[in-house]
């Protein structure tokens, strides 16, 4: 069975279209930290879109949407009110207003059980199946679309509108909200319109996905695009695509293990976040993991190379008063052993009878290490008039993060020491003959 | 009170106990800020439920709450996990395990249901929306046993439980294991929200800790009141939703439940008497009303001041524009009856009491003025002040000097010398 035969088309665009509206009005709830709003709105409408439904007495989505903003309206403003003016817990506010209005729509749903033809368990987990065969009541050159990819085309159509006019305002409130409110933009209308978005889209959605797992398809795809990326539009471009990849994939996986597809929808994009979680190359588990082996190591191997430059100095004589360096690098065996083949491998020391010797390229990092190490004791000790004891530590943490151009200003300030303040010379920056840059 | 068949009292049982554990369970839940987070619970227990049915094929319900509770917990460790670090909130967290975990558990049991439609049917189904209607004995009394041992727990650690709900940061301070009251209190919202599953639902689980406790919090301060109330409003909303359903078979007893939860939640909202909406705004109209009532002294003193001859019409305080006509007159009857002013032939006078008054409020707000412009340098256009206790407020040096130096400018008020500084 392909994703793009007869029977599937439908299903995939609809679900398609139901994610892709989602994740668009999601993003800002995301960004404005408000996504358990999301939550709370898509489960406190639905006594608004039973009470619609019972009073039109079809799946008109004109009367069920006024029926779900009201509702959509009243679970904000309720949250609100409890939260802002009777102090009470923002969660437990939410958590009671949602979870009691979805019991009373459940209840009415029973009541009006015989002109409500909505099943309690589609409500929570959507048909998106049914929602993709149940035809529109027109045609286009000869084609009848779903009539759910119809609602959902016209929902995705005003939720871009919304975007596109209030740009400026959404991308100022979603990420500075005290800015948004010294430029006079105002806070409240703005969430307002945000939350009649929600509702319609939500509305819109639920038929196919169900309320509860619409909740997965506005957060979810917003959270793996905020791993990914810092700006408004990279988030709203990842999440839209993180959207339309989990449709198919809940699509197809569904159409594998036979089961629902909403459901599958869901699954999708919950690994799709477990990957990004892991592997996001900027803010994912594995890469900070990454970056933090390759600084030990770095550490590991320039604490190694100057050790052997300061072992070289000694044996010259040149190195003034004789003196045990204070804490010797403290790395883990492996870490060493690592440090020591990687210096091996890039021909920056060589071992022979069981000893390491500096190649040339290894005495010059050897050296420049030794040369920041020193300086940087010469600046405590000069500026900051720290006594001698305490010179070493914060030099041999510091040895490895500054630069070049940095290690020139801290020369010049110190006038060109030669010595540091323990009497030993300060190797100098040019090259020595045969030396080669790294 | 209504007869009640055996069945219906089987289920009363059980709910109420629930409605006792979750009571006081979902006081801990919510002073800690873990009410959402139970929520995320309940969604994820859904495909734990699923899994547990795939694997032994039994419908008994100690399996499937165990398989509950395996993914519960997993949820709450993966909250824990997504938001501890980084770019992610816990609250997007929270609504991403709920979404995601509950769609897994919608997608397993789409699978069951389409392999063997009856089984799914007869078990699955009714851990949507809670099922509580075929509950046995012996489960009833097993959630009476976790309720009694789940309440004992919270009162025998009921003074760790207050240190740790008001000032976590002072217990760990002071070396409480706080780490570990939480990960106990996670447990017992754990047991607590699984044994609410067959009853309520995975959907609704949470509301049961939630409510009640919120409402409870309307009415008092204190741990253990807290406590106790809000176990009572569980114990109440369960019996009351629970012989609805008796009464009405058609409706679904887990969301009756919760909705006689939500009533008691908006009866506590507006008679509360500490923070209901009513208290609230009975105490601010009379704040209003004494506040309107000091102004009006205040005017008839100023005006009488301004012109010691001529007594003070009416008509010169319409002019004010500070009442409306009828209003003024209501005033104006209000302070007759208090004794503090009376017709005169010529317009109003203020008798004795109310001269004093008027002297004591008027020096106030002057004093006050005279602090915030000299002392505090605040504009003359930003003060807007009748508050008569002065002498609580700024030290009495202060106001002496203060008073010398309205007294310089003339400006004292006549007959308040002998107030309290």
């Amino acid at each position: 069975m392909s994703l793009l035969d007869a029977t599937s088309l439908p299903v995939l665009i609809v679900a398609a279209l139901a994610a892709s509206c989602c994740a668009l009005i999601g993003s800002f709830l995301v960004l404005r930290r408000s996504a358990l709003l999301g939550d709370a709105i898509s489960h406190g409408i639905l006594p608004g879109i039973v009470v619609g439904f019972a009073l039109s007495g079809s799946r008109e989505i004109v009367p069920m949407f006024i029926g779900a903003l009201v509702a959509a309206l009243g679970t904000t403003l309720l949250t609100d009110l409890l939260h802002r003016r009777l102090r009470i817990d923002g969660d437990a506010a939410m958590g009671v207003v949602f979870t009691t209005l979805f019991a009373l729509g459940v209840v009415l749903l029973e009541v009006y059980a015989g002109r409500v033809d909505l099943d309690p368990g589609c409500v929570l987990h959507g048909q998106v199946e049914y929602a993709a065969i149940d035809p529109a009541s027109f045609a286009i050159l000869g084609w009848t679309p779903p009539r759910g990819a119809v609602t959902l085309g016209v929902t995705l159509l005003l939720d871009l509108v919304f975007v596109l006019l209030l740009w400026k305002e959404l991308l100022i409130t979603s990420f500075d909200g005290d800015l948004a409110h010294s430029l006079g933009i105002p806070p409240g209308p703005l969430h307002l319109a945000l939350m009649g978005m929600t509702a319609l889209t939500t509305v819109a959605s639920f038929e196919a996905v169900g309320s509860i797992l619409v909740v997965a398809m506005l957060i979810v795809p917003a959270m793996v695009a905020t791993l990914l990326t810092d700006r408004l539009l990279g988030v709203l471009l990842a999440a839209q695509g993180v959207a339309l990849a989990s449709a198919g994939l809940g699509l197809w996986s569904a159409q594998r293990l036979d089961t629902s597809v909403a459901g599958m929808m869901a699954v999708s994009v919950g690994g799709l976040l477990a990957v990004a979680f892991l592997l996001a190359p900027g803010q994912g588990w594995l890469p900070r993991r990454l970056r933090r082996l390759s600084l030990a190591i770095r550490i590991a191997e320039e604490d190694l190379l100057g050790s052997l430059y300061r072992a070289e100095e000694r044996q010259a004589g040149g190195g003034g008063i004789e003196r045990p360096s204070g804490a010797p690098p403290h790395h883990p065996a492996w870490l060493r052993i690592g440090a020591g083949l990687r210096l091996r491998w890039r021909a920056e020391v060589v071992k022979s009878d069981r000893t390491l010797t500096l190649t040339q390229r290894g005495r010059g990092r050897g050296r420049r290490l030794v040369r920041r190490h020193r300086l940087w004791e010469n600046y405590l000790s000069d500026l900051l008039a720290l006594p001698a004891s305490h010179l070493h530590d914060p030099a041999h943490r510091i040895e490895h993060f500054l630069d070049e151009e940095l290690t020139r200003r801290i020369e010049e300030r110190l006038d060109g020491p030669e010595r540091d303040p323990h009497g030993r010379a300060i190797p100098a920056a040019d090259h020595e003959p045969g030396e080669e840059e790294r | 009170m209504i007869p009640v068949e055996y069945n219906t009292a089987v289920v009363l049982l059980g709910t109420a106990a629930l409605g006792l554990a979750a009571g006081s369970t979902g006081s801990l839940a919510l002073l800690r800020g873990r009410a959402l987070l139970s929520d995320a619970l309940a969604h994820a227990t859904l495909p734990g439920i699923c899994l547990a049915f795939l694997l032994t094929g039994s419908r008994s319900h100690p399996a499937l709450l165990l398989g509950a509770l395996a993914t519960g917990a997993l949820g709450v460790v993966l909250v824990a996990a997504l938001s501890r670090r980084g770019r992610i909130k816990e609250d997007a967290a929270i609504g991403a395990v709920l979404a995601c975990f509950f769609g897994a558990g919608i997608a397993l049991s789409g699978a069951i249901q389409r392999r063997s439609p009856d089984a799914a049917q007869a078990g699955l189904d009714g851990f949507l929306l809670g099922q509580p209607a075929g509950m046995l004995l012996s489960e009833a009394l097993t959630i009476a046993g976790v309720a009694v041992a789940t309440l004992l727990l919270v009162a025998l650690l009921a003074k760790e439980w207050k240190l740790v709900c008001f000032d976590p940061d002072f217990a760990a301070i002071e070396g409480w294991p706080v780490r570990l009251l939480d990960l106990l209190l996670m447990l017992l919202i754990t047991t607590t929200v699984v044994l609410a599953l067959p009853a309520v639902g995975v959907v609704l689980a949470a509301a049961i800790l939630i409510i009640p406790a919120t409402a409870a919090r309307l009415w008092v301060d204190r741990l253990v009141p807290m406590l106790i109330l809000a176990s009572s409003f569980g114990v109440l909303a369960s019996v009351t939703g629970t012989l609805l359903s008796a009464r009405f078979p058609a409706l679904p007893t887990g969301p009756l439940i919760v909705l006689a939860a939500g009533c008691l939640f908006l009866i506590s909202l507006l008679v509360s008497p500490r923070r209901g909406i009513v208290a609230r705004a009975t105490a601010e109209r009379r704040r209003r009303r004494e506040r309107e009532r000091r102004r009006l002294l205040g005017t008839i003193f100023t005006e009488q001041e301004a012109a010691p001859e001529s007594p003070v019409s009416e008509g010169a305080l319409a002019r004010r524009r500070v009442w409306g006509p009828g209003r003024l007159r209501a005033h104006l009857e209000d302070a007759r009856r208090r004794g503090w002013i009376r017709w005169g032939p010529r317009g109003i006078e203020l008798t004795d009491a109310g001269r004093q008054r008027a002297a004591r409020i008027v020096r106030a707000s002057r004093i006050w003025e005279q602090y915030l412009l000299s002392q505090a340098q605040i504009d003359r256009d930003l003060i807007d002040l009748d508050a008569e206790e002065i002498g609580h407020l700024l030290p009495p040096h202060l106001v002496a000097e203060l008073e010398r130096s309205l007294a310089d400018r003339g400006l004292l008020p006549l007959g308040s010398e002998g107030s309290p500084a």
